[in-house]
């Protein structure tokens, strides 16, 4: 695997976990609501699960 | 909790499952801290955490109890994977099965080997009841009726299907060993962590506040059936097997020093400790915003689907199978350990349908405070017989590795200091309903010293050998 493939994965995954936790946060404080935070966890679970095996070296 | 997740040689490459078993780990295959902090964090962020933090509020746990019990009781678990498990696994660097079998011999390993098998597929069982109730949120409201707390029947056939449909993918899958699986698991343990941080804030947004405290005090009138103590013990023994019981020993025999022991904390403090409150805060939002009653509670799915939608539902699903899917594919191994005739796909076929027939019956699952409690009052005394034989046989003047060193395919002192306890206290639990969290410490301390009592008598050092 490349480096940069490496690079674009870890991109994406952090990006995903982001995607993850940021929109309840959001809604938490009234700034996101509901429909829109479940749409964006769900594609960044999708984003997550395609990059973290590109990312995650299993020791 | 996850009574069986893949070590990290399992995640890494199944060979390492069939290295090492009979012999000391060598220098060269000893692992950093990191894989084991990862381990930790993932396997104890499993399915069954959806259901634990909602039953401790089901069985009325006050804030007080909850925040600090549970603070105290993973402490005492974290300090028993260090300064008990991890010492003797990198001392001695041996599998539990093998240390067991210098002990105890082959036939007494055999019998371990049932009754973990055994318990294992009630422990899958209860994550296929958890996966089944987030399949029924892909289907119209009411095709599948959700077990609730005090469910001990399957609901109905639709609840039935479901949990086949489940069981069997998991046990299919398990047949091919669990190599994917465990790594989608070390793939998902990040992702999984942050969908229970994720329901925590999305019910603390819909409850309108962030103080904790007052939302995990439970509502008047609820009676509270589990104390601070009760807390302190289940979290501290809810895995007794795995450290007081020495089953970690598999895992950690692989470590470069004790010190990563400490990595249990990732899994106890993260997954037992913020996750489990995360997921009581979920029923707390459904009793306070739904009206829900605390002790008939409501299923996994239907809370984490309306908290976070179709995220929430892939999290309960694969939290569920790639914890169950080992857990299947290790009780097959029992049974095989006990049937060597069976093939390793047919023992895990046997377990499979064990556990597919548990995870039909939600009592299992909606009993899952108690069920790991008697899980650790049956396994956890095994640990302690090693205990003394690592720590004390020297100093008190009984043989190290008595079943070795003499010869014996039975060793009785082990059988009667292991048996009479767990008879003991199987009879408290039932006869006194005393709590099965309660149960693992007194039964592990009295195996000991009888072990050592009996091990005085029939295998003292130094002296003629008979068997």
């Amino acid at each position: 695997m490349t480096q940069a493939r490496k690079s674009l994965a870890r991109f994406c995954g952090l990006a995903a976990l982001v995607g993850t936790i940021l929109p309840p946060l959001l809604f938490m404080l009234k700034l996101m609501p509901h429909n829109a935070m479940q749409q964006v966890m769900l594609v960044a679970a999708i984003v997550w699960f395609v990059a973290a095996p590109f990312w995650l070296k299993v020791e | 909790m996850n009574q069986n997740a893949a070590s990290p040689a399992d995640t890494s490459q199944s060979r390492t499952a069939t290295e090492f078993e009979r012999e000391p780990v060598p220098q060269q295959a000893l692992k950093g801290p990191a894989a084991f902090w990862g381990m930790y964090a993932g396997e104890h962020t499993a399915g069954t955490e959806f259901m634990i933090g909602p039953l401790f509020v089901a069985w009325g746990a006050d804030a007080a109890s909850l925040l600090f019990g549970l603070l105290i009781g993973n402490l005492m678990a974290v300090l028993t994977w260090r300064f008990l498990t991890a010492e003797i696994a990198t001392a001695e660097r041996l599998t539990l099965y093998y240390k067991l079998e210098r002990i105890a011999g082959p036939w007494l390993v055999k019998i371990y080997n049932f009754a973990n098998g055994l318990l294992f597929c009630f422990l899958a069982g209860a994550m296929i009841t958890v996966s089944a109730t987030a399949v029924g949120q892909f289907f119209p409201a009411g095709v599948i009726e959700m077990p609730t707390f005090t469910s001990t029947l399957p609901t109905g056939p639709a609840w039935v299907l479901a949990c086949l449909a489940v069981g069997t993918a998991m046990t299919f899958v398990a047949t091919r060993g669990y190599g994917v699986v465990a790594q989608v698991g070390h793939f998902a343990a990040p992702w999984m962590f942050l969908i229970f941080l994720a329901c925590g804030l999305v019910t603390l947004g819909r409850l309108g506040t962030t103080n904790i405290w007052e939302l995990l005090t439970p509502i008047e009138g609820t009676p509270q059936a589990i104390s601070f103590l009760g807390i302190a013990f289940f979290a501290w023994f809810c895995n007794a097997a795995m450290h007081l019981g020495m089953a970690d020993l598999s895992v950690l025999r692989f470590a470069k020093s004790p010190k990563a022991g400490w990595a249990s904390s990732a899994g106890m403090f993260l997954g037992h400790y913020i996750a489990w409150i995360c997921a009581a805060l979920l029923l707390v939002y459904w009793v306070r915003h739904h009206g829900v009653d605390p002790q008939e509670g409501k299923d996994p799915g239907t809370m984490v689907n309306d908290a976070v939608g179709w995220a929430g539902l892939a999290c309960v699903v694969i939290a569920g199978w790639t914890t169950a899917n080992p857990t299947i594919y290790r009780a097959g191994l029992a049974f095989q350990g006990m049937l060597p005739g069976l093939s390793r796909t047919a023992a895990t076929l046997l377990a499979g349908t064990l556990c597919i027939a548990a995870g039909i019956f939600p009592a299992f699952a909606m009993n899952l405070l108690s069920f790991v409690g008697l899980y650790g009052t049956v396994l956890a005394p095994i640990g302690a017989i090693i205990v003394v034989d690592h720590f004390l046989a020297h100093r008190v003047g009984i043989e190290a590795d008595p079943a070795a060193s003499r010869g014996l395919v039975f060793n009785g002192s082990v059988f009667v200091a292991w048996l009479v306890p767990v008879v003991i206290a199987m009879y408290a639990y039932v006869a006194h309903d005393v709590f099965a969290s309660y149960l693992p410490l007194p039964s592990a301390v009295a195996c000991g010293l009888i072990y050592l009592g009996l091990s005085r008598l029939t295998c003292p050092a130094a002296t003629g050998v008979s068997s």
